[in-house]
């Protein structure tokens, strides 16, 4: 079913203006409404597919020549922002004085407002937008031929919001960002939009075009009758525009394929999709599938979204048994120079690829699987690029940023949480990620679930019953504490939290000399692996070079009769130098 | 004084001096006799390099297009580049991208380069002469270092770049046109256009709107298309991203004409 706010939507005031956008993200219809559209302003003898019109998306401003005799190419980047509005305004170059008659135009962008004289899709001169959508698990099937890639990079594609964010005034283009597949259909369903948002599913159109289509023409102003719209329908069939194609061309098909219109079937994805493609599709599109009434056939793992800036895409999908000629320094782990494989039982793995993709396979029905991704992939693809880490928590203390490290059960977690309640701010737990940089050391901050058990989350004063539990078998807790900042931050102390049962008080101690390298190799992230994947000598390059930028030390405190405030009163102070 | 960049881009042609202004870059004035004048709308940086920037955007962007249009030019879109073996030109048509190639590709074989974006034309009774533009040839920052070409930037924040290539200087007599695109996998790289299809192409590198004059009605870009569709054409299309293998088509197709 779909979100009645959706539907709402569209009945919002027309806008003052004669633009209709065509929104839709890529291969899901728009070039079939857009035939339907041309068909019904052409006799039926004459039409073919390449006299499609509205194809000029708004980002191309080469039109600036004909309306202002001006070659945009010697404009910046904002300036190229404001002629592309200027273009869409300034109704003195229509070739009409009509006012009436809507005028379409395609867009594959996300919506967004933009600043005076530098709207995207200025309100002043749009009516109304159609937004196109199609079940993205067939828009995958679509976009790989056309694109010319395999159906996994297509998949990671529509989930990556990385394309056209930048202007290119060389070739007389503003950005046009697509967002993925979500956002991209997410912003044009946003509260904020001025005017009617109108939404036609492909799967509809396929079903019946006309019912489809009939209000929706006659809601943005296209006059026409129930008749004229049935002939353009039949006009446009899409074996006829395949035909057309075949016979006439096409000239927005893309150079990677053969041709435009291939298959054009709601439901296609059931025969071409593995189980793993359909479930990373769902897992990414989930929310968005829902609202507009897809359903997701498959039970999904809810995984946290890492950010972008972390560089690693998650599919859901099967893990093989083994790498060829893989060493394997763990018997659950076998690993390569570029991919490694961590097996968690008989039915959980997860496999890394040259730094950049996670494939977790785990039961649908389990609870949160986060520290996989956030902790092992994270991690292992940290290495495959040739950094390491720190089993350290990073908190940004006053003006100091403090890694927390320490062994499994020593307080990272509950010292971090501590200090967050102390107005510090939390920029990574459990697992701080090191990039070397003119002989400093930073950390990329990302968001990675605090894991607490009972006692913990009591000593901090959180209802642990109220938590959502681990997966695994432990009994904690595993929450998201805060978003954190993006940029990386230098690291100006390491210190390593240890509980010993010979320790009668919270006390602070320096590490010097070679000790720094011994206590700091204690703590490196995976460190039984890192060096098959990295190499010894890098690893040990890095180990050193850790050892070299910070200084480090150790906080030491009983196993019992300590309190966490004395710890944390301590890191304070020492934050203060 | 910087102009309010929320104040609309002009071009008034209804005047017996045309007025264009784009704020915050300034303003250019078109006498009858195709006479350019240009007031830049200075930024705040120091040493008026900006300013200067403005200025050739101005001038080569803005002013010397609507100044070929006063003179009494037919405008076409397209690159003209001129070969010395023959003494003549060829205008190559497509979008700025697919002229570009063109462009790049063509400069490394050793032509010599007219202008690009718009290119002006005199149709007299016998033949067509193309006329050289003054401004620079303009490409992706890219695209000139990945061709080997000397460039200088045009604006901050901006990738396009002036490039550093031979130019021919005199009118040249208008011998073929290519139009320009990215090949699919089933096309082939140089199609001669025959009877309806040299009109399409002559057709889609005609000038309207402010590149027409203002005198000029349909039946004068009717005949002036006519006029361009009784040159040599063809389709060109370059594999994307490596064009090299299309432009030993492109001139051996321009070696029969």
């Amino acid at each position: 079913m779909i979100d009645p706010a959706i539907l709402a939507a569209a009945r919002r005031p027309l806008g003052p203006g004669r633009f209709v956008w065509l929104a839709s993200y890529p291969k899901s219809g728009n070039t079939w409404i857009r035939a339907i559209i041309t068909a019904l302003g052409t006799h039926p003898h004459l039409f073919t597919v390449d006299q499609l019109e509205s194809g000029a998306q708004p980002f191309n401003v080469a039109s600036s020549i004909t309306a202002y005799g001006l070659d945009s190419r010697w404009l910046n980047a904002e300036e190229t922002d404001r002629l592309r509005t200027s273009l869409l305004t300034d109704v003195s170059w229509f070739s009409d004085n009509d006012t009436e008659t809507p005028i379409f135009r395609k867009t594959h962008e996300v919506y967004r407002s933009g600043d005076p004289g530098h709207e995207p899709f200025p309100a002043t001169c749009t009516r109304a937008a159609i937004l196109v959508v199609r079940d993205p698990r067939d828009v995958a099937c679509s976009f790989a031929p056309f694109f010319g890639v395999d159906l996994d990079a297509a998949i990671d594609s529509m989930a990556t919001e990385s394309w056209g964010g930048r202007s290119n005034p060389a070739l007389c283009q503003t950005a046009q960002p697509w967002g993925t597949c979500s956002t991209q259909i997410e912003s044009w369903l946003a509260p904020d939009v001025p005017f009617p948002v109108h939404l036609v599913r492909y799967e509809d159109l396929a079903v019946d075009a006309v019912a489809t289509l009939e209000p929706v023409l006659a809601a943005v102003g296209l006059d026409c009758t129930r008749e004229q719209l049935a002939v353009a329908v039949e006009q446009t069939r899409f074996e006829r525009l395949k035909e057309s194609e075949r016979q006439r061309g096409f000239r927005e098909t893309s150079p990677k394929t053969e041709s435009f219109f291939r298959s054009g079937r709601s439901g296609a994805w059931r025969e071409v999709l593995d189980g793993g493609q359909v479930a990373t599709i769902e897992h990414d599109h989930r929310p968005m599938m829902d609202r507009l009434g897809y359903e997701s056939t498959t039970e999904v793992l809810v995984l946290a979204p890492l950010p972008a800036h972390l560089g690693l895409r998650v599919r859901l999908g099967e893990v093989p048994e083994s790498l060829e000629g893989s060493r394997s320094p763990k018997p659950w782990i076998s690993t390569t120079d570029s991919s490694t494989i961590v097996r968690f039982g008989k039915d959980r793995a997860l496999k890394v690829d040259a730094g950049s993709v996670a494939t977790l396979q785990w039961p649908a029905d389990s609870d949160d699987v986060n520290w996989v991704i956030q902790g092992w992939a994270v991690t292992l693809a940290t290495l495959q690029r040739g950094e390491v880490s720190l089993h350290a928590s990073t908190i940004a203390v006053g003006g100091e940023v403090i890694a927390l490290a320490g062994r499994q059960g020593a307080g990272k977690s509950t010292t971090s949480v501590a200090l967050q309640q102390r107005g510090h701010r939390i920029l990574v737990d459990d697992t701080t990620l090191l990039r070397f940089e003119d002989g400093a050391v930073s950390m990329t901050p990302y968001s990675r679930n605090v894991h607490l058990l009972r006692d913990s989350a009591d000593a901090l004063g959180l209802d642990f019953d109220e938590l959502p539990r681990l997966a695994g078998g432990r009994i904690k807790v595993s929450f998201s504490p805060e978003e954190p900042p993006v940029e990386p931050r230098r690291i100006d102390r390491v210190i390593v939290l240890d509980p010993a049962d010979d320790c009668s008080d919270v006390s602070l101690v320096e590490v010097r000399g070679v000790d720094k390298v011994s206590t700091l190799g204690e703590h490196m992230a995976r460190r039984s692996i890192a060096p098959a994947i990295l190499g010894h000598q890098r690893y040990f390059e890095l180990l050193t070079s850790l050892a070299q930028a910070v200084p480090v030390f150790v906080l030491s405190r009983p196993t019992s009769a300590w309190s966490l405030d004395e710890v944390v009163n301590l890191i304070e102070v020492s934050a203060r130098g | 004084m910087p102009g309010d960049s929320s104040e609309p881009i002009v071009l008034d042609r209804s005047l017996d001096v045309w007025v264009g202004r784009f704020p915050g870059v300034g303003s250019i004035r078109i006498h009858v006799d195709g006479r350019t004048e240009i007031d830049v709308d200075s930024s705040l940086d120091t040493d008026g390099s900006s300013d200067e920037d403005k200025r050739q955007a101005l001038l080569f962007g803005w002013a010397e297009p609507l100044s070929l249009v006063r003179r009494g030019f037919v405008l076409v879109h397209g690159l003209a580049a001129h070969h010395p073996d023959r003494d003549a030109a060829l205008l190559v048509g497509g979008d700025v991208h697919d002229t570009a190639v063109a462009a790049a590709g063509l400069a490394r074989r050793g032509w010599s380069l007219m202008g690009d974006r718009v290119v002006p034309l005199v149709l007299e009774e016998h033949r067509i002469l193309v006329h050289p533009r003054s401004a620079p040839i303009v490409m992706a920052r890219a695209r000139a270092e990945a061709a080997g070409l000397a460039y200088r930037r045009l604006r901050e924040d901006s990738n396009a770049v002036a490039v550093d290539v031979r130019r021919h200087g005199v009118p040249s007599t208008l011998a073929g046109i290519a139009f320009a695109g990215v090949r699919r996998p089933h096309e082939e790289r140089m199609r001669p256009a025959t009877g309806h299809g040299r009109f399409d192409i002559a057709r889609r590198l005609m000038g309207t709107g402010a590149l027409f004059s203002v005198d000029g009605n349909v039946h004068d870009a009717m005949q002036h298309t006519v006029r361009l569709a009784s040159i040599p054409s063809g389709e060109w299309r370059f594999d994307h991203p490596d064009p090299d293998a299309a432009f030993d088509d492109l001139i051996a197709w321009w070696e029969e004409l």
